[in-house]
């Protein structure tokens, strides 16, 4: 028999890996797949920025790219990390700044998250996956076989 | 909440108003002085001291006070210790007192050298003008590289509790912008927490330097597409970034603020 609790205990390693690889599934979901939070293509940007992205002629801007993925000196996506873990639970997002320019793309039209929508579907079936992988691994791990010896 | 631009901004104002109660302070002592006797008692004035009781010291606590409520708000419940944060702060703080020191070391010089020659307190105010302060560009730089640091580090700190064998990849850009010794840890690929202190020691934390838009972080399934581990290579083989050309933290804050 398998207690329920151990089932569900995943453990704080584990938390902080599943954190890092939403992070990083949410970077790859903006910056190369260019999907919104509703797996739709970002809204355009202006032809004047993007010709200024392009050129590189915006400060600390590499260029060489006009894509609409929000993806500019990467400050931003790249800062999408977890930023609080437990043996229960793990909380990704932005620091105080980053977090600002995440509220302005938002209002801009190009959203990464919501609340009511926090993770993309795509994101959500990759996080389900990795919860189920653990889910039979922990079963696997505490089950145990408990032997009813009948009569001599 | 204090904001990184504002309170740079302050600090840098705080300090060129020293700058100035500086010159008002010396000018003052040597009314009713011969040139030689003020250029003597210039000499004899401990200055890093006057900068301090004229609120250098004071500027630098609420620099650093605010800088604790900022990092607060990287991540509100961190695996790192109040101890630790403070000990993160009071490196920095540190680093600013011994700034202080060499600001007013230079103060003293020039104004030693404006009193032998009897200026006035324009001239005594223009001597000291160009003697390095801190623009608020520099601060902002010296902050928001200290939240970075102690983002890492909060990272640094959960890394430890995963198994050795646990690799890393270095994320962030791969362009015209990134720090030679960046493109070289980006070109290193996955390594292991050991590996990375072994080879970058300390990049954990303090990644590439000031403003470094990098971090060791987890390698995960998505991470060979997100790390730019191939460009970083192209670069090191096209020679558009040289192997060994990393610069000590420190230097590079020394640099900036110089």
């Amino acid at each position: 028999m398998t207690k329920l609790a151990k089932i569900v205990d995943m453990g704080r390693a584990w938390w902080f890996r599943v954190g890092e690889e939403v992070s990083q599934e949410i970077i790859d979901h903006t910056k190369n797949k260019q999907l919104d939070v509703n797996d739709r293509k970002f809204k355009p940007l202006t032809p004047e920025y993007a010709a200024r992205k392009k050129s590189g002629d915006i400060d600390r801007v590499g260029g060489g790219n006009s894509d609409a993925n929000l993806y500019a000196t990467s400050d931003m996506l790249s800062n999408l990390k977890p930023r609080r873990t437990t043996s229960k639970s793990t909380v990704i997002g932005w620091d105080l700044i980053q977090s600002q320019k995440v509220v302005g793309n938002a209002n801009n039209g190009r959203v990464i998250t919501t609340r009511k929508r926090p993770l993309a579907k795509m994101v959500e079936k990759f996080l389900q996956k990795m919860i189920d992988k653990q889910t039979k691994r922990n079963i696997k791990k505490n089950d145990t076989i408990t032997v009813h010896k009948l009569g001599k | 909440m204090p904001t990184i631009e504002r309170t740079a901004i302050e600090f840098a104002k705080r300090t060129e108003a020293i700058k100035a109660k500086t010159v008002d302070y010396v000018y003052n002592l040597g009314q009713g002085l011969s040139r030689q006797e003020l250029a003597v008692l210039v000499g004899q004035i401990d200055f890093t001291a006057l900068v301090n009781e004229l609120g250098y010291e004071s500027s630098v606590n609420t620099l650093t006070a605010n800088y604790i409520n900022i990092l607060k708000g990287v991540a509100p419940i961190a695996p790192l210790s109040e101890e630790v944060l403070a000990a993160l702060v009071n490196t920095d703080k540190a680093w600013y007192l011994t700034k202080g020191s060499d600001l007013a070391n230079t103060m003293k010089q020039e104004l030693s050298r404006a009193a032998l020659t009897g200026s006035t307190r324009a001239t005594m105010k223009e001597a000291i003008k160009d003697v390095s302060g801190f623009r608020p560009d520099q601060v902002e730089a010296i902050v928001d590289t200290a939240q970075r640091t102690f983002s890492r580090s909060v990272t640094a700190a959960m890394t430890d509790e995963m198994p050795p064998d646990t690799t890393y990849i270095y994320l962030g850009p791969q362009d015209d912008k990134t720090r030679d010794i960046c493109v070289e840890m980006g070109a290193a690929g996955a390594l292991t927490r050991a590996e990375i202190e072994s080879q970058f020691p300390g990049t954990m934390a303090t990644g590439g330097g000031i403003r470094c838009r990098h971090e060791w972080r987890l390698e995960t399934s998505k991470s060979d597409k997100l790390s730019g581990e191939a460009k970083a290579q192209e670069m090191l083989d096209d020679g558009d970034a040289k192997k060994g050309a990393g610069t000590p933290l420190q230097n590079q804050v020394d640099d900036k603020a110089s």
